[in-house]
């Protein structure tokens, strides 16, 4: 059985680049293991030569023709893109200093 | 204004000339505004009036005072809309402060088909964030309360979608189901809850949450109306590859056709591994006594063996956190959603990201390490794969037990809707809640909760039906005839 302590917590919350306090390490270590510890149940099922069922659907996915579609743009004719971006200078995003 | 429970209702108020588009959504606006439910994130007033307005023109003008029931079959009608689906230039949080200001500039394609058929958006509906949570206590932006008892949960994901249609905040409503986030809060909260079958309606606009689990469906106050809506929205989209090309039937009429003496002859299979110990005695009653109606009126009830349901919530919670993880890390705070100052000041890329994708909710943090840990170099076929094969298992059970049954039924949930704060401080405790809806959503099967009755404090218990994947036909039929049973929606 997989020992969940704060160091795996912590490893694992960098993969993610999640920001956790010492309290949610703490926190997240208690209810992660006792979430595991409820799925080792599986260990018990027999499973060999069982094709996993990764997806929602049989077979495979309808393809689209590769064309090209217009993209939206506001009435000044900008990207509506970037309407959602946190911040947009001239057609683009304008990502934080650190990026660029 | 007095209760108009049905889109037929309604309709026949439009064509009398006592009520028209306008009013109708003037007075659900009122309602919202003078409840303390917590329902609603965000409403879009301005643009519901304005699609009200014009179509009150158009009744008079237009159409000569009739509703075009065919034409534009949910003419006039109110809805809510879970915050988890996209509205062109309507704020969208997915009740995430990392969604705090975002407002998408694309509508869902759901949205988009009940809109074209006559509805009102009336704005969007509270959740637990990014649609993770048994019981609407997971929102940013606060609890949802039950909509008749204000120290029980509405259930979730859907809660505010529940507590909406209950207590008549708008006619229906959207809400989306991954493991039971619309039966659940159906069930808890007294209405019809709806969820399709995987692919049959569009996930366009549905911010994704686990993409082989996710679906969109009705929650009204009929199970005419789950059908009408049900029928709207269904249908293959170019936008989602994973949208079904399937006949979609005319289920309504499957509705208003079906007599309770249709229950002769239906086979309605009855899973023993879903009344295990642990079920509370009144829905255990309350369930077992619409079996033995449905009997008496001749349904052949026959008891079936689904052996892998006791694995159902192991199993959701690899496969939901694995995809969740994914799903969530387009969370960088580069593209849209919020950049909180803080960010700015850091250091480098990994220390930017970190800071922005701090502001997921407790709950999302812990299935989003849970997943990251499952998809992880040395676990992933232990784990995730290990699963995935499970799921496998559960499916084929399903398919065993449909060569013997139309139809399934069981509670929806083990108990009535629990006290606030009741699970909220162990999270697998609170997983167990979904044990009953959970597995037809990893075999991807229509299911429905049906109102069958109150337990002694007056909290509703709902039914659980399923059928096999693509027969929503015999669902509505089957889940009509239970209606009718309980004495619900005439």
């Amino acid at each position: 059985m997989i020992d969940v302590n704060e160091t795996l917590i912590q490893k694992v919350a960098d993969l993610a680049r999640l920001e956790l306090s010492e309290a949610e390490i703490r926190e997240y270590a208690s209810s992660i293991g006792g979430i595991l510890k409820h799925v080792e149940q599986l260990n018990s099922v027999s499973t060999e030569g069982v094709e996993p069922m990764y997806y929602g659907i049989d077979g495979s996915l309808r393809l689209r023709e590769d064309l090209v579609q217009p993209m939206a743009v506001k009435e000044d004719g900008k990207p509506r893109i970037l309407e959602t971006a946190p911040e947009s200078i001239h057609d683009g995003f304008k990502v934080p200093p650190m990026i660029g | 204004m007095q209760e108009l429970k049905t889109i037929r209702q309604i309709h026949d108020a439009f064509d009398s000339g006592v009520l028209t588009p306008s009013d109708l959504t003037r007075n659900y606006f009122e309602t919202i505004k003078s409840s303390q439910h917590n329902a609603w994130i965000t409403l879009c007033e301005r643009r519901a009036l304005q699609q009200a307005e014009e179509l009150t023109n158009d009744l008079t003008y237009k159409h000569g005072g009739k509703v075009p029931r065919s034409a534009l079959p949910l003419f006039g009608i109110p809805l809510g809309i879970k915050d988890v689906l996209t509205i062109d230039g309507v704020r969208t949080t997915c009740a995430s402060k990392m969604l705090d200001n975002y407002v998408p500039p694309y509508t869902a394609t759901a949205v988009v088909k009940l809109e074209a058929a006559g509805a009102i958006s009336l704005g969007k509906l509270n959740m637990d964030e990014f649609a993770m949570g048994s019981s609407n206590e997971n929102s940013a932006y606060g609890t949802v309360l039950h909509p008749t008892h204000s120290d029980r949960v509405p259930g979730g994901s859907s809660g505010g979608s529940g507590t909406a249609v209950a207590a008549d905040h708008c006619l229906a409503a959207l809400g989306t189901d991954t493991g039971g986030s619309i039966r659940l809060p159906a069930s808890f909260c007294g209405i019809v809850g709806m969820k399709p079958t995987y692919g049959r309606i569009s996930r366009y606009g549905q911010i994704a949450f686990a993409s082989s689990l996710d679906q969109i469906g009705p929650m009204t106050k009929s199970v005419e109306d789950a059908a009408l809506l049900c029928q709207v929205m269904a249908g293959v989209d170019a936008k989602d590859s994973t949208s079904a090309e399937i006949e979609v039937d005319n289920w309504q009429q499957t509705v208003l056709e079906t007599r309770v003496s249709d229950a002769k002859g239906l086979r309605v299979g009855v899973p023993q591994e879903y009344f295990i110990d642990g079920i509370d005695v009144e829905v255990r009653n309350a369930i077992e006594g619409m079996i033995q109606k449905l009997k008496d009126q001749g349904a052949e009830i026959v008891p079936v063996s689904l052996p892998h349901t006791q694995y159902a919530v192991s199993t959701y919670y690899v496969i939901a956190v694995s995809e969740a993880s994914s799903n969530l890390s387009r969370y960088d705070g580069v593209r849209f959603g919020v950049r909180p100052p803080e960010a700015m000041q850091a250091a480098n890329l990994l220390d930017f990201y970190k800071k922005v994708r701090g502001n997921f909710g407790a709950e999302v943090k812990r299935r989003i390490i849970l997943g990251t840990f499952a998809l992880s170099s040395g676990f992933y076929d232990a784990y995730y794969r290990k699963a995935a094969q499970v799921r496998r298992l559960m499916r084929t059970d399903f398919e065993n037990a449909f060569q013997k049954v139309d139809v399934m039924v069981s509670p929806v949930a083990p108990t009535t809707a629990f006290k606030l704060g009741e699970k909220s401080k162990d999270p697998l405790t609170m997983y167990l809640t979904d044990i009953f809806t959970i597995p037809a959503s990893m075999a991807g099967l229509p299911a429905m909760s049906v109102p069958v009755g109150n337990d002694h404090q007056g909290l509703s218990i709902g039914m659980h039906l399923f059928a096999p994947r693509f027969n929503e036909t015999v669902l509505f039929k089957a889940g009509r005839i239970v209606e009718l049973l309980a004495g619900g929606a005439k």
